[in-house]
């Protein structure tokens, strides 16, 4: 099958690179490392702490732009302007197209995020070897931050794949897929302070709790895999941790990938 | 559970299927209506409308905007599924990705992969198709020097003017030398030069056995390149005859359109 999907994956990928918002997301890589520089500057201390947590946000809010104006552009131009009706005209099915859709982007994320990751790296590396002192935190851990980064992206696209296979507007998808990027983002505290004992306390009601945990099981749970406190105060990360948040990231895309083909194997393409 | 006997019969049953029937399409009393979705109205689009496409035909598909031939191709292609009656293609339907194997569709709005180029929408079409990288190039530099195209070849497709981005997804039918072409208005936006050079290569793709489904407004193009015609208007069939019965009895395609329409031509 992945023969037969090749050329979708290769034009996919080819669409995705050639984009200006991917020279853009290069561009901004490139500007907000420069910004980095400049703000530790000014920073008396932990100068390494927050060169880290700006590199690893801005790394994030990278695969953000690029999922939503890149593939959702992308997505766009292919319900919208139709041109999925020129590639399921040919003998691609409907799982296919899923695939090398899902593929195509993962390809571009590598390789977009890939460059703006090595250029985080390399000014790290920078302000590590001009503040030595306050630059503690270890490369290996700022590295699994970049890597555990990139796999929050793949289950964001995973997430606007998937409302682009039910709903009829690529525009209505992305909207739907920025509201669960900040509602993945806060509801792992969100679920946590409703269990815990200062809620109780508070006069928290056990509705909204319940609403809560349902919540939390349907949403992805994006704090799973934020390493950004671990890699910028270069702390150890345990070693379940780490294998648990790669399970859940993967289990969690391919129930997605699997929900999106099955809602595109009847859909209609008027 | 399937013997590997029985499976390779049905194997059998469906090549003998793909490439020996007489009658590459059938429409057998096919209706569509769309469903817009919650608080929209639902559209009839198709109804009860039957018409055979033999092998090796050139088939017209003329109506006014709207009269249900985009419908029709989307039918053929499984973008869309009918509500009532049958469609098959190759003898089958048209649900198996396998088939579109041997089908070639140019969309009436080119809208391709804009930041890819000719060359690269063409290998894409050949490769899907099954050829190799080689067979790809050959087919390529046929068809981008028989179109006058060479010169665009590896500019991107958002860079064209709209008719060469047409002659770009014409390359991208052709090249896989499909055994049915769905054609979607072919002639929009190709001067004369193009439109001549279109029509060559849809006689003579008809020479050796291709079928073609199609459809243009331009009703001279039609007359002149098609086997036989089916007129629709308000999603019914009203017209359907072979080019032969048209000229044994003296008329032309274009008075029959404007009768069966219900507009006069006086000129």
């Amino acid at each position: 099958m992945i023969r037969r999907v090749y050329p979708f994956i290769k034009i996919t990928f080819l669409e995705g690179i050639r984009n200006k918002i991917a020279s853009g997301i290069i561009i901004f890589s490139l500007v907000s490392m420069l910004s980095n520089v400049i703000i530790i500057n000014l920073a008396a201390q932990d100068v390494g702490k927050i060169a880290i947590d700006f590199a690893l946000s801005s790394f994030s809010l990278s695969g953000l732009f690029l999922i939503l104006l890149g593939c959702g552009s992308s997505l766009y131009k292919d319900i919208d302007r139709k041109t999925i009706s020129l590639v399921l005209s040919k003998a691609i099915s409907r799982h296919e197209y899923i695939l090398g859709k899902f593929f195509g982007y993962l390809l571009t994320l590598f390789f977009v995020l890939g460059l703006s990751s090595i250029i985080g790296l390399l000014t790290l590396y920078f302000i590590k070897l001009s503040h030595p002192k306050h630059f503690v935190a270890p490369f290996s851990g700022i590295f699994l931050g970049y890597i555990f980064s990139f796999l929050s992206s793949i289950l964001i696209l995973c997430v606007l794949i998937f409302f682009s296979s039910i709903t009829t507007s690529s525009f209505t998808a992305m909207l739907l897929t920025i509201m669960i990027y900040f509602i993945g983002n806060s509801i792992g505290e969100l679920r946590d302070f409703a269990e815990s004992q200062a809620a109780i306390q508070a006069g928290f009601p056990p509705v909204f709790k319940k609403i809560l945990l349902v919540v939390h099981f349907i949403v992805p749970d994006l704090a799973k895999l934020d390493l950004k406190i671990f890699s910028a105060n270069g702390l150890p990360i345990p070693h379940d941790f780490i294998i648990f948040s790669v399970l859940y990231g993967i289990i969690y895309c391919a129930i997605l990938i699997l929900l999106s083909m099955k809602a595109f194997e009847r859909r209609e393409f008027v | 559970m399937l013997t590997l006997k029985s499976k390779q019969l049905i194997f059998f049953k469906v090549s003998i299927n793909l490439y020996d029937v007489k009658e590459i399409i059938i429409f057998d009393k096919v209706s569509k209506t769309y469903n817009l979705g919650l608080g929209k109205k639902n559209i009839p689009v198709l109804f009860d409308i039957s018409f055979k496409v033999k092998r090796g035909e050139i088939f017209g598909f003329v109506g006014p905007n709207g009269a249900g031939k985009s419908t029709t191709i989307k039918l053929i292609l499984n973008l869309i599924y009918p509500d009532k009656g049958d469609v098959l293609v190759f003898g089958v339907k048209p649900d198996d990705a396998k088939i579109r194997k041997n089908i070639g569709y140019l969309p009436e709005i080119p809208a391709y992969f804009d930041y890819l180029t000719p060359e690269e929408l063409a290998w894409f079409s050949g490769r899907i198709a099954g050829l190799s990288d080689k067979e790809i190039r050959e087919r390529c530099d046929e068809l981008f020097s028989r179109l006058f195209f060479e010169e665009h070849r590896k500019k991107k497709i958002k860079e064209l003017s709209k008719g060469n981005a047409q002659k770009a997804g014409i390359i991208a039918t052709f090249l896989a030398r499909p055994k049915l072409l769905i054609l979607d208005e072919p002639m929009t936006g190709l001067d004369p030069i193009g439109r001549k050079l279109v029509s060559d290569l849809i006689l003579e793709f008809k020479d050796k056995g291709h079928t073609i489904f199609l459809t243009s407004h331009i009703l001279s193009d039609v007359e002149r390149l098609c086997d036989s015609f089916a007129i629709i208007n308000h999603g019914k069939i009203k017209y359907s005859d072979s080019k032969d019965n048209l000229i044994k009895a003296g008329r032309n395609l274009e008075a029959i359109f404007y009768e069966v329409i219900g507009l006069k031509n006086n000129h």
